[in-house]
């Protein structure tokens, strides 16, 4: 059974690589990275990234979210996905290339998704975004 | 092509050493991260998903071989092998390091070029059309006014900090291959009745949340006013556009907030105190002297049918069609235009790679074509080549994985990078893209359909033009699942058009079959000899919205 966590993640800033906060430090591995059950210590350490812009190492951390299944996590959003794994047209680039920072799930074809809702009128439509 | 003068090569290093110092004190943490960001993306650096991405300016999408060399070392040496050529005739490096932009920049600089405005709030990158000074139709090159307004907006003082991005396009010809009524400032290169070149102006289009046609607000404006005017229409935007709220800031919609006349009004009270002033007449001579850079090569004196073209069209089944629809009537006899498609089957769209690159510097010297052209559709262009020349030169091609034969044909689509790179992105386009160019691979399909433009983005901002797609489709985040909205009837060409939005969109697995169906319903409603866009533009959206929903309208009940 899956259970929700969260992740702290950055981009390196003398090279832009995708990193995740480990241990009051970074990893290039989402498989290394440190699983935050409860968003109290999340946060703090969220903060305790964030004063590693000034130094100079990170860009823009942030918190995501995850689902943990038999202690690995999977990112809930495509967009994390993807950074944890490269771009889903190359497989032969980015993390995904590299057996040390391969995430540790398979990204290339998600499950389809649920259907949205349809309505009958024109308002229904979602053409504001 | 246009070479740098003194001024140009002194400022482009100046402001490449001012960067690299820029870098070192970000490095040592003597900048913040906000302080440097807006400094950074001056020099067309952004960093997205998986590193930075530099996006490297192609004025006017113009290119000689030892530039193309130079893109294709920056590839091999500072990235992962590619390039990405993009909608605004640029090219885009998705892996360099903060730590090597100095000195990518500095090499680029050694075959003058740059990354200047190609990102910031700013007059970005001039666009003009790849035929540029090959049809036969042209009034002028519209390099020639692109190089003068480039010279003029770059660093302007006044215009470095607009309320938000802004661009331009230049056409040459009644026919629109640059897009122009989706710029904030479009220019139509005319005649006047007593034969005087000058420009048409029109303002206010655009792509992105609020798409809009650019509006004509000038009808002529002659030669020497024409930097005098834009300073004008630049100075109204940059006075009145709204600066509190982003998705309002384009001068789109100060437009049509004012109105077109109460638009005119303000630019044409501007107008007269510049020209009042004196200082932006754009001297003849100078217009000369920039055109002398534009000069087309000596054309040699051929006949236009060619015994060596038609002989291989006639032997070689793939040459033939390659001449069917990547060749463009050259303005001279026994001459062609090439364009080269970067859409293989399955292929990511506007991708280019290191050795590709090198391969078509060393045709392009083989063959002693001095320029190649990348085009706002993500393709390139040779310009001026010897029908005769043709049957070898796609022979290399071929060798190189790009003598795809289909431009201007279903496959031929439009795709900006989406989220498998793009911070902005809502949903990947890349994919898409690829899987619609696998069900179109077949040429014979393609030529039973006929003109078709496809263009795709992954987030509303419309890098990939889906407004202006015949079908466009447009990437879109449902709780963090992608869909897909399809959208109808949109042209980027003379007959200007904003894509109509069909309705709910589409989940990944469904949208590519929703527009396999829109198309075989075009197939059988269409009339003798009508294109995609002329049947829908009949029709309207109806009989294609019932035919794209109907599995899900099955599958619902």
């Amino acid at each position: 059974m899956a259970d929700l966590i969260e992740i702290i993640t950055a981009n390196r800033l003398r090279d832009g690589a995708v990193v995740y906060w480990k241990q009051g430090g970074w990893t290039v591995t989402l498989a290394d990275a440190d699983q935050f059950t409860d968003r109290e210590t999340c946060v703090a350490a969220l903060t305790l990234a964030q004063e590693r812009v000034a130094a100079g190492e990170v860009v823009n951390p942030y918190r995501f979210e995850a689902r943990r299944d038999n202690a690995i996590a999977i990112p809930v959003k495509e967009r994390e996905l993807i950074r944890a794994s490269g771009p889903s047209v190359h497989p032969e680039l980015g993390k995904q290339a590299d057996p040390a920072t391969a995430p540790k799930f398979h990204v290339a074809a998600p499950a389809k998704p649920p259907r949205p809702k349809q309505a009958d009128g024109p308002e229904a439509f979602d053409v504001s975004l | 092509m246009y070479r740098y003068d003194e001024f140009d090569a002194r400022l482009v290093s100046e402001r490449v050493e001012q960067f690299a110092r820029q870098i070192e004190r970000r490095l040592k943490g003597e900048l913040s991260e906000d302080e440097f960001k807006p400094l950074r993306l001056m020099n067309g650096l952004y960093l997205q998903l998986h590193a930075y991405m530099l996006r490297v300016a192609i004025p006017y999408g113009t290119l000689s071989s030892r530039q193309l060399r130079m893109l294709a070392h920056v590839a091999r040496r500072y990235d992962k092998g590619y390039g990405h050529f993009t909608t605004r005739q640029n090219i885009q490096y998705h892996w360099p390091r903060l730590i090597d932009v100095p000195d990518i920049l500095r090499e680029l600089a050694s075959v003058q070029m740059h990354a200047l405005q190609t990102s910031g709030n700013c007059i970005r990158n001039v666009t003009a059309d790849q035929f540029a000074g090959a049809v036969a139709d042209e009034i002028e090159d519209p390099r020639i006014l692109a190089e003068i307004v480039r010279q003029w907006s770059s660093l302007h003082p006044e215009f470095s900090f607009l309320p938000r991005k802004f661009k331009i396009a230049v056409s040459g010809t009644p026919e629109d291959r640059a897009a122009v009524r989706f710029h904030d400032i479009g220019i139509e290169i005319i005649r006047s009745a007593s034969g005087d070149t000058g420009y048409r102006i029109f303002v206010g289009g655009g792509m992105g949340r609020t798409p809009y046609l650019g509006l004509c607000i000038a009808d002529f404006v002659a030669r020497d006013d024409v930097l005098a005017y834009l300073e004008a229409i630049l100075r109204v935007y940059n006075m009145e556009g709204r600066r509190d709220n982003i998705f309002k800031a384009r001068i789109k919609i100060l437009v049509n907030a004012l109105g077109l006349e109460e638009m005119r009004a303000r630019v044409r009270r501007e107008f007269e105190e510049i020209r009042k002033e004196g200082s932006l007449n754009l001297p003849e001579h100078e217009h000369a002297r920039i055109a002398t850079y534009f000069a087309p090569p000596n054309f040699e004196t051929l006949p236009d049918t060619c015994l060596e073209f038609e002989t291989a069209c006639a032997r070689d089944g793939d040459f033939a069609a390659f001449s069917r629809h990547n060749l463009s009537r050259h303005r001279a006899s026994g001459y062609a235009i090439v364009t080269i498609s970067l859409k293989p089957t399955g292929g990511v769209p506007g991708d280019c790679s290191a050795d590709q690159m090198d391969g078509l510097a060393q045709l392009m010297d083989a063959f002693g074509l001095a320029e190649i052209r990348v085009s706002h559709e993500q393709n390139l262009v040779l310009p001026h080549v010897r029908k005769k020349d043709l049957p070898a030169l796609h022979d290399r091609l071929k060798a190189l994985g790009l003598a795809s034969p289909n431009s201007g044909l279903a496959s031929d689509i439009i795709c900006c990078p989406g989220l498998d790179y793009c911070d902005l992105a809502n949903a990947r386009s890349i994919p898409i893209a690829q899987e619609l160019s696998r069900r179109f691979s077949d040429l014979a399909r393609q030529e039973e359909i006929g003109e078709l433009k496809i263009k795709m983005s992954g987030c509303i901002n419309a890098c990939g033009h889906h407004h202006a797609g015949h079908i466009g489709i447009l990437g879109v985040d449902k709780k963090g699942v992608e869909f897909y909205q399809l959208q109808l009837g949109g042209s980027g060409a003379e007959d200007a058009a904003i894509a109509e939005i069909m309705g709910p969109a589409f989940a990944k697995d469904e949208i590519v079959d929703a527009v396999e169906r829109v198309i075989a319903a075009y197939l059988n409603l269409r009339q003798p000899g009508e294109r995609f866009l002329d049947c829908y533009r009949r029709l309207g959206l109806e009989p294609f919205k019932n035919v794209a929903y109907l599995e899900q309208l099955h599958a619902a009940y």
